[in-house]
């Protein structure tokens, strides 16, 4: 039965339609029962996962795939969705807006990404792509009131569309090449047959810029930070870790995989991508005040990194991409449990603001110091390997100036981050009252430092386990 | 057999420094003794496998496998051989001195528990490099020393000095570090591990070709140069005087700067197959040691003094490592470690007295600070390299291998240790000798608590002894023990040995003749009358003078126009400390301005960058979708032009 | 390149058959303009205001609603076509997307969305 391998999504668009219908029924006041409900939601999706672990098929046609890379990414995304929502309950219970639709459209888009990683033909991908992008469009304008978050819903809203409308150009080229949207037989017609025409190429390039707006690759990347900055703060920490990462797995799944033939066409556009991408993230985030708009081009600035991998192409690289993922979903998700904690407790989204949290929250603080640690790429913490990982499948393929574009800025990024820590521990606080974390946030902000330390000390089991799940042998 | 509980040595502090962190308020003290018992049985282990090493017994390696990446195994593990060895009884002997000493020096510190926890944080991180068998984990514990010196050279952070200080400090040394993980990373992808004996080897059977080793060892080299404070990253260490000065002690002379050395040293496989390579390593040393020397002559702040020594006699050590010199530069760093330790934790003795470190507030004070004093003074002794001072015969030997190697950089140690005799005689004379100038800081001065003077005079004691080891005298015994290849002692040259201490001598002279003979002047004065006593107090203040030659160059040679008429031997020593202070000046300038404003420059032009980027976000969508497809339009037209 | 080239040729055949169409046309046809004419609607109601006036929100939100009915049917038809064929699991399958779609509806009309205030 090929209802039973996508289990988990059926739960989560099931949970989602009793929350939507409680949304509509419930009044504003008494929808506490919602995040525990979305949560228990993710919980049992994650459980229902089990038992297609360690089975390769394909089904509905081919569309979809059960193998270990969507099996990771599913897991992966399930976990997103459990910190995002533990982070937001505080948040969205105190907006004028009510939380219900909030929860539902969080569901959505987590079935979204779970497609786009499973799903091998262009077509599935674009939907999920699709039902990912306008639950972000809504999220990110959640607060009706704020005219901030407006501008990044309608920003967003007509950048993606632009950007949709491309990506499903350069996929109808491809269909009309190869007379094929599924990528398993896309990569098994001959390299001659397809690098020659020219179309391809065209396409190809479509393909890049519409899943590099999705994923924020400069210069695609200017919606970003907008958005970021205007999006509801748990929306911003969805943001930048969840719709990312199922980008970069489809990108994963058509451009080693399906394109593998027209390797040497993508690979040096992507490559260059990579460097810029870095760059400018580092360098921009350098003078933000903001701390989500640093936040937001610190992301770019990662998907720079990642995108190294894409641009190597080997069996390592695309398990360094992995990896990578995994490290910077828990740093992230950390990270913004008490971005969206001060920003809730009206203490302010500035970086100045942060100044004395040492005294206020000092487990908080030190948590959000090994977070920083890890995005600079400093050792025993998950960053320096998923840096290093990419570090070394570039070399090993030659890419060495790539590689060491990547030290340098990890070099660069210290001046912002370090500015974080700075006025958390070295500048006196405006206000000294401490901060209670409340359970829930605590719970992702430890949940996050212990993975992030974990990753990076007991890696080995772990990347035995992306092993297993690799795509590429 | 000591030897498999080695990683005991490094375990126990970082216990106690958790300990410490978690409990320590608890305690009245702090919970200071935690870390100073824990260290104290670090120190009896580290003397326990130096023993049995010296005893003959094997060197000992444990490794694991830490990672497997399919099918690539990383090892990882600690190992302990004779340079282990020596660093462990160093690092745990200097921490557990600096720990009882600060007992007293920080006595009612705000964060005195906390500062105990870095210190112990630190040991620990700096054992855990010096017992890495392979350079991924010695690169962890070079990150972890790195970031205790962080913190505590920003101990005090309520004040900007300090604030700003620690932040140099860990920018700057990472620069260096970039440097240094990328040549690891090309050792590993050319020889397949990290482990120095692997590598080695891998070196050794031509794994890796002549230029990218030449490379790879200066990339490693330039971790060295970021953390010992060589030349051109050498700018962060006087500013690192801000933290209190037995961490100066500690770390900023005695082992974590000393680890770039112990780098070089350890991975000496590496270099020996580049004869470039070394040769780098012994000119950025000569430059390095000529530079720090020269500014030491004109510092006025006791710690910067010491901070500028240290530097050059890093540079001194680099040199001995580059010209071949494999004992004679481990030899010295570890004689350096005891009487630097000395002399930073008598500075720290005499700030502890009297609260300034500008020694021109200070004079005089060996009559109420004899322990200090006498105990500053064998270290300046050994520092200058007096026989039979252990300073001596490492310097000695440094001297030696440098004159097998190249006459310039011979000529220019030489020319460093008559300097470091120098500046070090007018330290000692403007400190604890002549007249008090600040009477009220003297009459409150006392000698310090015996916790304070008590680790003083067992370095003192080191500082006299440590060199008999090294020496002829003990049958070259620290060459047998601790050699690259086959040892072979290399016969003294005399006409050296008479080289080095003439130049000691004559730096002491020197000093004496210009501070010693000045001072007398200046006492006359005061009993003279008034105009006399100003026109010397004139004179007294000729370092100012000299410090603003660069602004009135011509003010200053009238000044010595008329010193040479007046007196023809004094006006000669003038005329040699106007141009030791205009050399000095113009290295304080360069550095000031071509160094410094390097960095500056960099940075400025990142973040000029960050600015010009910004404005491109300009918040129009309009200009964000044109951005979009005018990337695709040009991106497909440029794809299509070249790749297509 | 010999693929660029024929687009070349297409791009510019097609726009020089559109121009000289047009521009023949307008060489050719005789012009008699009356005000008759000139309106647009030659049999219809004559058109008031400004075309270009700014329509109330829920016209877009009912033309959503709309929609979803829309695909109902172009589903429901086809497999009301072959509901023989689809037995019992094509039945089930169809009332799970009639169960959403009537969430959908639910909704929409808690929301208030279906009310003209």
């Amino acid at each position: 039965m090929d209802y039973l391998y996508i289990l988990p999504e059926l739960i989560i668009v099931a949970v989602a339609l009793v929350l939507l219908v409680g949304a509509a029924l419930s009044p504003k006041d008494r929808q506490g029962y919602m995040p525990v409900v979305a949560t228990a939601g993710f919980l049992a999706a994650l459980v229902a996962v089990y038992p297609a672990l360690g089975q390769e098929t394909n089904i509905f046609g081919r569309m979809i795939t059960v193998d270990g890379f969507a099996q990771f990414f599913k897991v992966i995304f399930l976990i997103v969705g459990v910190l995002v929502t533990l982070s937001s309950a505080g948040y969205m219970s105190k907006q004028k807006t009510s939380g219900g639709e909030y929860y539902v459209l969080l569901m959505f888009a987590v079935t979204g990404m779970i497609f786009m990683a499973s799903s091998t033909d262009l077509l599935a991908i674009w939907l999920g792509l699709e039902l990912v992008s306008i639950s972000s469009y809504i999220l990110a304008g959640y607060r009706r009131e704020d005219p901030k978050s407006n501008e990044a819903a309608i920003k967003y809203f007509l950048m993606g569309a632009i950007a949709s409308a491309v990506l499903l150009f350069g996929l109808s080229l491809v269909y009309g090449y190869t007379g094929t949207t599924n990528l398993v037989d896309i990569a098994q017609i001959e390299t001659k047959a397809l690098a020659g025409p020219a179309v391809l190429g065209v396409a190809m390039f479509m393909l890049v810029a519409g899943f590099g707006f999705k994923v924020a690759m400069v210069p695609f990347h200017m919606w970003a930070p907008d958005a970021y900055e205007g999006a509801p703060t748990p929306v911003t920490a969805f943001f930048s870790i969840g719709p990312k990462a199922a980008g970069l797995a489809a990108m994963i799944r058509i451009f080693p995989v399906g394109l593998s033939a027209l390797t040497s066409k993508w690979s040096l556009l992507f490559a260059i991508i990579a460097a810029v991408t870095m760059t400018v993230g580092n360098l921009t985030a350098l003078s933000q005040k903001n701390i989500k708009r640093m936040m937001a081009y610190s992301s770019i600035a990662q998907v720079g990194y990642i995108t190294i991998g894409l641009a190597v192409a080997t069996a390592a690289s695309v398990n360094a991409i992995m990896f990578y993922i995994m490290a910077y979903v828990f740093i992230n998700a950390g990270l913004f449990s008490m971005i969206i904690l001060l920003d809730e407790r009206g203490i302010g989204q500035k970086i100045e603001d942060y100044a004395g949290l040492s005294q206020r929250a000092p487990v908080a603080a030190a948590a959000m110091v090994v977070f920083f640690i890890a995005l600079i790429g400093i050792p025993f913490t998950s960053g320096f390997f998923a840096k290093f990982f990419i570090f070394a499948a570039a070399v090993q393929s030659g890419f060495m100036w790539l590689a060491i574009i990547l030290a340098v800025n990890s070099a660069i990024s210290v001046g912002y981050y370090y500015g974080v820590v700075k006025a958390m521990y070295l500048d006196a606080p405006k206000d000294a009252s401490p901060v209670k974390v409340p359970r829930a946030l605590g719970a992702v902000l430890l949940t996050g430092a212990l993975a992030t330390l974990a990753l990076g000390v007991f890696s080995e089991p772990f990347i035995r386990l992306i092993g297993l799940a690799s795509l590429l042998r | 057999m000591m030897l498999p509980y080695a990683w005991l040595i490094a375990a126990l502090p970082l216990l106690a420094s958790l300990a410490v962190m978690f409990f320590g308020r608890r305690f009245k003290n702090g919970g200071d003794f935690i870390g100073i018992a824990a260290i104290a049985v670090s120190f009896v282990l580290s003397l326990l496998v130096f023993g049995q090493l010296a005893g003959g017994a094997e060197p000992y390696r444990f490794t694991f496998t830490w990672l497997n990446l399919g099918g690539v195994q990383v090892q990882n593990g600690i190992a302990v051989d004779n340079l282990t060895a020596i660093m462990l009884v160093v690092v745990t002997l200097v921490s557990m001195l600096v720990q009882i000493y600060s007992r007293g020096y920080m006595h009612g510190d705000v964060r005195y528990t906390r500062y105990y926890a870095t210190l112990s944080f630190f040991t620990f991180s700096m054992l855990t490099l010096v017992l890495a068998d392979n350079l991924l984990l010695l690169y962890i514990g070079w990150e972890l020393v790195g970031l205790s010196s962080y913190l505590l050279i920003g101990h005090w952070f309520e004040n900007p000095g300090p604030r700003y200080a620690s932040m140099k400090a860990f920018i700057t040394t990472r620069i260096g570090d970039v440097g240094l993980f990328i040549g690891i990373i090309i050792l590993y992808l050319t020889t397949g591990a990290f482990g120095f004996p692997e590598v080695a080897a891998g070196v050794a059977a031509g794994k890796i070709s002549g230029t990218l080793l030449t490379i790879a060892a200066i990339l490693v080299f330039s971790g060295a140069v970021g953390k010992s404070a060589q030349f051109p990253l050498h700018v962060w260490l006087p500013d690192a005087m801000e933290g209190p000065t037995p961490v100066s002690a500690l770390i900023h002379a005695a082992t974590m700067v000393a680890a770039g050395v112990y780098l070089v040293a350890r991975s000496y496989g590496i270099f020996a197959g580049s004869p470039t390579a070394l040769g780098v390593v012994a000119w950025i040393g000569t430059i390095t040691a000529v530079i720090a020397a020269l500014i030491a002559t004109l510092a006025s702040d006791l710690k910067k003094v010491l901070a500028y020594s240290t530097i050059s006699q890093l540079g001194y050590m680099m040199v001995g490592l580059g010209v071949g010199g494999y004992t004679a530069g481990v030899f010295h760093l570890t004689t350096h470690a005891f009487f630097k330790a000395l002399l930073f934790l008598g500075s720290g003795s005499v700030i502890h007295a009297l609260h300034t470190q500008e020694m021109h507030e200070m004079g005089g004070l060996v009559k109420k600070m004899p322990v200090t004093a006498w105990t500053f003074i064998i270290g300046t002794a050994a520092l200058a390299g007096i026989p039979p001072f252990a300073g001596f015969w490492s310097k000695d030997e440094i001297l030696l291998s440098a004159y097998h190697y190249n006459p310039i950089i011979f000529g220019l140690t030489v020319f460093v240790a008559f300097l470091t005799a120098y500046y070090m005689t007018r330290a000692v004379i403007l400190t604890f000798f002549g007249k008090p100038r600040d009477h009220h800081k003297y009459e409150h001065a006392h000698e310090s608590p015996a916790n304070m003077t008590g680790p003083l005079v067992v370095l003192a004691i080191l500082a006299v002894v440590a060199g008999f080891p090294g020496s002829p005298l003990m049958g070259n015994w620290f060459g047998k023990f601790i050699h690259f290849g086959e040892f072979e002692a290399e016969a003294a040259v005399p006409s050296v040995m008479a080289m080095a201490i003439g130049a000691a001598l004559l730096g002491i002279l020197v000093g004496y003749v210009i501070y010693g003979t000045r001072l007398v002047d200046r006492r006359k004065a005061i009993a003279a009358t008034k105009p006399v006593y100003t026109f010397l107090k004139h004179k007294m203040y000729f370092d100012e003078l000299y410090a603003y030659t660069v602004i009135g160059g011509t003010q200053v040679l009238a000044t010595i126009a008329g010193w040479v008429d007046k007196n023809v031997v004094d006006g000669i020593v003038n005329a040699v400390g106007w141009l030791g202070a205009q050399i000095g000046n113009i290295s304080g300038w360069f550095d000031l301005t071509a160094v410094d404003g390097a960095v500056n420059g960099v940075a400025a032009v990142v973040s000029g960058a960050g600015r010009r980027l910004r404005k491109w976000q300009t918040g129009y969508v309009q200009s964000y979708a044109l951005t979009f497809f005018a990337t695709v339009i040009i991106g497909v037209i440029i794809y299509e032009l070249i790749g297509g | 390149m010999l693929s660029w080239v024929n687009v070349a040729i297409f791009l510019i055949a097609g726009v020089v058959v559109v121009a000289v169409g047009l521009g023949m046309a307008w060489l050719l046809r005789p012009s008699y303009p009356d005000p008759k004419k000139l309106d647009p609607y030659e049999c219809g109601e004559v058109p008031f205001g400004d075309a270009q006036v700014r329509f109330n929100i829920r016209y877009y939100i009912f033309a959503l609603i709309f929609v979803v009915f829309d695909i109902e049917s172009v589903f429901i038809y086809p497999w009301a076509v072959l509901f023989r064929q689809l037995g019992v699991f094509g039945f089930f399958e169809m009332l799970v997307f009639l169960v959403i779609l009537v969430v959908g509806l639910v909704y929409a009309w808690k929301k208030k969305v279906l009310e003209w205030v």
